[in-house]
């Protein structure tokens, strides 16, 4: 089954890349990274992790007990960090044919 | 590198963990074994200070994660279908969906339901194509539902055990994981006979009241008149009781006289055997289970049924009088037995135990452990296959 690279999916990607984190380092980070635009819930975030984690992109890499709560941390694979930094250089080159796309249109009101 | 934990609140109501684990069950059994811990710790973490359950807006987030997790792992129609309705084996990747399947409660219901499934269109075609009403009738499908309902608590496990068998075991020549079931001797479960006598003795006392009651108030019995218009020939007529009541009662009377001498001989038997009983490596005690509770009180429900039904003259006095013998034959050595049970010498009895020294008079043998299926112990070496496997052979996988 090939693997669709979402919003969220490459938002959660790109959360793990400088460092392992657990579940709820992954949802602050991904809310920092798309400044409040996106809030990933519980279910949200484990069904994205099992999609990934299917893919081979992430990988648990150790568990901790805080307060009573277990949490579980995960990090990139390279296939992971190869799929976060294409998806990263297809988002920049449409980011620059759009920008070249709205310097070159006509003004508005024009014929 | 240092993993980051970032900010972290302080956790909230305890209630609020309650909450959380009913809303999780959205998720398969499995997953939940797994991962369930991890999840309901960051909904921990996610919620506000001092919350007693989930917000709504977590509850429809973490139930529409749980069924797009089973509907992830669920196998396609086609192969459902067969598993389903054929007890044909699901490929390897959704073997974790049919252990799911098979230790969920409603494991024996949807088996059956599906046997059912198959038979109703049948019918329905048939009706609206010969115009036959072959259909059964509403109340038959209300005693079906019953009767289906009832068999989830008497020997929901052999089923599963049987399916775990058929759909969870690898073959010859299948990979071998850490958890796979593989065939291995375990010690196998009795009831204790202290946990069961209690019981068997409220059985019998109430199939025996209940026909002692039957046998002096029961107003009809069947009676055979012979044709004197066709030498040889008879019928069953039923008719009033009549001087049949004594008979009823005298055979009563016999099989308690019986059941007390039983009994005497019940309770000298184990008394003199007990202490021969062998110690049982390949066995341990426990309660009577809810099966073994479901089953007494079905039958007592039945007997009483059967004594309303001779006692109301709905149905001639007979069958109340059988199973009351029975009953009173059986009633004085349960009794004694339970008495005996009691006891501190009795404290290693199962219930079979009982009944052998009861009926055999000789102490039982010794228990053999019970074949099964038990999951895979790693590690397992890489390349394991299931092979052959001999009663004898260590429980280790073959590998090529």
């Amino acid at each position: 089954m090939t693997f669709r690279m979402t919003e969220q999916a490459y938002l959660v990607l790109l959360s793990l890349a400088d460092r392992p984190r657990h579940g709820y380092g992954i949802v602050q980070e991904v809310t920092a990274l798309s400044d409040g635009a996106t809030r990933l819930g519980a279910g949200t975030l484990y069904g994205l992790l099992d999609r990934l984690g299917g893919a081979g992109m992430v990988e648990p890499c150790g568990e901790e007990v805080v307060d009573g709560r277990l949490r579980r941390y995960y990090r990139l694979t390279e296939t992971g960090s190869a799929a976060v930094t294409a998806e990263t250089a297809r988002l920049r080159a449409l980011t620059r044919r759009a920008t070249s796309v709205l310097t070159n249109r006509p003004a508005l009101g024009g014929v | 590198m240092k993993p980051s934990g970032a900010d972290v609140p302080v956790g909230p109501d305890p209630r609020f963990g309650r909450s959380v684990r009913l809303w999780m069950r959205a998720y398969p059994r499995r997953w939940r074994a797994a991962r369930g811990a991890e999840l309901e710790g960051l909904l921990v973490d996610l919620a506000a200070p001092g919350s007693r359950r989930l917000d709504a807006r977590a509850v429809v987030d973490l139930v529409r994660g749980g069924w797009a997790t089973r509907w992830r792992e669920h196998p396609p129609l086609g192969r459902w279908l067969l598993y389903r309705c054929l007890d044909r084996r699901l490929p390897e990747r959704y073997r974790p969906w049919a252990a799911d399947d098979i230790d969920g409660f409603w494991y024996v219901l949807r088996v059956n339901l599906a046997g059912l499934s198959l038979v109703l269109p049948f019918l329905v075609t048939l009706e609206l194509v010969g115009g036959e009403p072959l259909l059964p009738p509403v109340s038959f499908l209300w005693v079906l539902l019953a009767t289906n309902l009832l068999s989830m608590a008497v020997w929901p496990e052999g089923r599963r055990r049987q399916a775990r068998v058929r759909q969870l075991a690898p073959r010859l020549g299948e990979p071998l994981v850490e958890g796979s079931l593989v065939p291995a001797a375990v010690p196998g479960s009795r009831a204790s006979a202290r946990s069961v006598l209690p019981w068997a003795v409220g059985l019998l006392t109430v199939v025996a009241a209940t026909s002692v009651v039957s046998a002096f108030v029961a107003p009809k019995v069947l009676h055979v008149v012979l044709d004197p218009d066709h030498p040889g020939a008879w019928q069953n007529v039923v008719g009033p009781i009549g001087g049949y009541r004594g008979v009823g009662v005298v055979v009563l009377v016999c099989a308690l006289l019986l059941g007390l001498l039983g009994g005497v001989l019940t309770g000298r038997r184990l008394d003199r055997l007990v202490d021969r009983c062998p110690e049982q490596p390949h066995r341990y005690l426990r309660r009577i289970s809810t099966q073994g509770v479901v089953v007494t009180a079905v039958w007592s429900g039945a007997a009483l049924a059967l004594g309303w039904f001779e006692v109301t003259g709905r149905l001639v006095l007979g069958a109340g009088i059988a199973l009351g013998a029975l009953s009173l034959v059986l009633l004085p050595g349960a009794w004694i037995a339970l008495r005996f049970c009691q006891g501190p010498r009795a404290a290693d009895l199962a219930d079979r135990d009982v009944w052998h020294i009861a009926m055999r008079g000789t102490a039982p043998g010794v228990a053999r452990p019970v074949a099964t299926l038990a999951p895979l112990a790693g590690p397992v070496p890489d390349g394991a296959v299931q092979g052959l496997r001999l009663h004898d052979d260590p429980p280790w996988p073959a590998t090529g």
